[in-house]
């Protein structure tokens, strides 16, 4: 079964879009990365499967279910800004969310202490990435199966990054599932099984991370310039006397065309998830 | 939780109110002197607007119950429109209302909590009234000033549900003294009620709550209930109660 699918979901604030057409699912024991540019979409999706929004058209189910409170116990939740009582301690704050979880205190003194996050501290004193803290433990503490994420790790130094991706893969390796908005492809490339892209409201692909990366460009630099031809060969940019193409197809008959020509220099990297992921906007928005 | 975080706010607005009526109260001695001074002409001034204050009460009731009624009901208003947007307003809504509680269970333990604020405010206020009186050792009246905070005490829940019904209608930016837009009209509209003789005008007491625990007709002039003022304006609270509810339960929190 299916943790969370989506089936053509639409959904329009009045007159203005917030999503056209999503589809998409998310599996057992998945790490689903869910990335996209500001304004795709992706936190209209996501405050629909926290029942936050109604949808206009289209059809959403979490854990077998629509969307509602009672799916939410079994749901830890980060939004993008994590805004709590600022009157309150941390320790209220969240001694708060932990009895109405129904979770024992021990449960998030250890979370925080792993996150070196102050207890006794006001919410009001909190910086940005404390605040974000307190959110992750939040949604950690009573250890959902499912784990929705955006936008988790704005807002953390990178040595709380790395922390909290390993509580990720914890959780994943417990059996939890997990939707992880982000911009941060590295992070995205590091921890997910499968990414899902969406733009304009709209998914443009979804694949597993080992499938676009086997699949997709390479980057070819060559010195001097030598003017290649070649079937899926481009030329992004000329340096000087050096040139740098990106290049899709058969890594043979690139050999075969490299090897007549003169070059004193040659270097062929894998495209990064990044670089992977700006040539699909690129493409979709007619520049290819 | 809700009673904890607004707990600042009820003790500040109490001690604010009550603190003022019992000033009031403890200086009737000094008005009473004054009164008894005044020239004939000025008694008949006086007696457009209630006429002397033969008792402490009735002097309350002059001096400090319409002030007393307005601010009270400024302040469940408020409280009714705060409790239902505080949420909104401090952006946590993403992390409360995906908590694994119903809506339905959100508003019902906000409006209790707005409701027992009230009782607390009311019972704090005539702890100060009560005071004032046992310091200038006047109870004359007494039963009836009980009676006035039974009825004030019912108008400011009729309050708090016009405010709560405005909270959950409004976007959620409005500020939170934009509900201070249901108490001060009705309370003009009460006020050239009770100060005129032409009956088209006065059938505006028709129009506002604060007919029906009016101070000077229940603590000085002779008592009549207003039973339809009381009824209407019980039943549209009752219905704000219910449309702000199932407003709440299927609102949207976009971002």
């Amino acid at each position: 079964m299916d943790i969370v699918a989506i089936d053509h979901l639409k959904k329009y604030y009045g007159p203005a879009r917030g999503v056209e057409d999503v589809s998409f699912s998310l599996k057992q024991g998945e790490i689903l990365g869910f990335i996209g540019p500001n304004g795709a979409g992706k936190s209209t999706v996501i405050r629909v499967l926290m029942n936050l929004l109604n949808i206009t058209s289209g059809s959403v189910t979490v854990f077998g279910e629509q969307p509602s409170h009672r799916n939410n116990r079994r749901i830890g939740y980060l939004p993008s800004e994590v805004n709590l009582y600022s009157e309150m301690t941390v320790y209220d704050q969240l001694k708060y969310f932990a009895s109405i979880r129904g979770v024992k205190e021990e449960a998030f003194l250890e979370l925080a202490e792993t996150l070196d996050l102050d207890l006794q501290k006001k919410i009001a004193d909190l910086s940005l990435g404390n605040k974000k803290k307190v959110g992750i433990v939040a949604s950690l503490m009573h250890e959902p199966e499912l784990l929705i994420l955006d936008e988790p790790t704005s807002g953390l130094d990178p040595l709380v990054q790395q922390t909290f991706l390993s509580l990720l893969v914890k959780a994943k390796n417990r059996g939890a599932s997990i939707l992880l908005s982000s911009h941060v492809l590295a992070e995205v490339e590091k921890v997910c099984d499968r990414v899902v892209l969406i733009k304009e409201g709209r998914i443009l692909f979804s694949d597993t991370i080992e499938a676009i990366k086997s699949s997709s460009y390479k980057k070819v630099k060559v010195t001097p310039r030598v003017k290649l031809e070649l079937e899926g060969l481009k030329l992004l940019k000329t340096e000087g006397n050096r040139e740098e193409y990106s290049f899709k197809g058969d890594i043979n008959q690139l050999t075969k065309a490299l090897s007549s020509c003169d070059l004193t220099e040659l270097a062929i990297f894998d495209l990064t998830l990044d670089e992977i992921f700006m040539h699909y906007y690129h493409k979709e928005n007619g520049h290819d | 939780m809700e009673l904890k975080r607004n707990f600042k706010s009820l003790i500040v607005w109490t001690v604010a109110v009550g603190l003022s009526m019992f000033v009031i109260l403890i200086s009737y001695p000094l008005v009473d002197d004054v009164f008894d001074q005044m020239p004939q002409e000025f008694i008949e001034i006086v007696d457009i607007f209630g006429g002397i204050p033969r008792n402490l009460i009735e002097y309350f009731a002059m001096e400090g119950g319409m002030i007393f009624q307005l601010t009270c009901a400024l302040y469940a208003t408020l409280l009714g429109f705060g409790t239902i947007t505080k949420e909104e307003r401090e952006k946590s809504t993403d992390l409360i209302y995906t908590l694994p509680v119903a809506r339905k269970t959100f508003f019902l333990s906000k409006m209790t909590a707005g409701f027992i604020q009230i009782t607390a405010f009311m019972l704090g206020n005539l702890i100060f009234i009560v005071l004032g009186i046992v310091i200038i050792n006047d109870y004359a009246s007494f039963a009836k000033l009980l009676l006035f905070a039974l009825l004030s005490w019912v108008l400011l829940m009729i309050f708090v549900c016009f405010g709560t019904l405005l909270g959950t209608l409004s976007k959620k930016n409005i500020k939170q003294l934009n509900a201070m837009a249901i108490p001060l009209p009705l309370y003009i509209v009460s006020l050239i009620a009770s100060l005129t003789d032409n009956k088209w005008l006065d059938a505006l007491k028709y129009l506002t709550p604060y007919t029906f625990s009016d101070p000077l007709v229940v603590l000085k002039n002779g008592y009549t209930f207003e039973v339809v003022n009381f009824l209407t304006f019980t039943v549209l609270a009752i219905i704000s109660f219910f449309i702000a509810y199932r407003t709440f339960v299927k609102k949207e929190f976009a971002n």
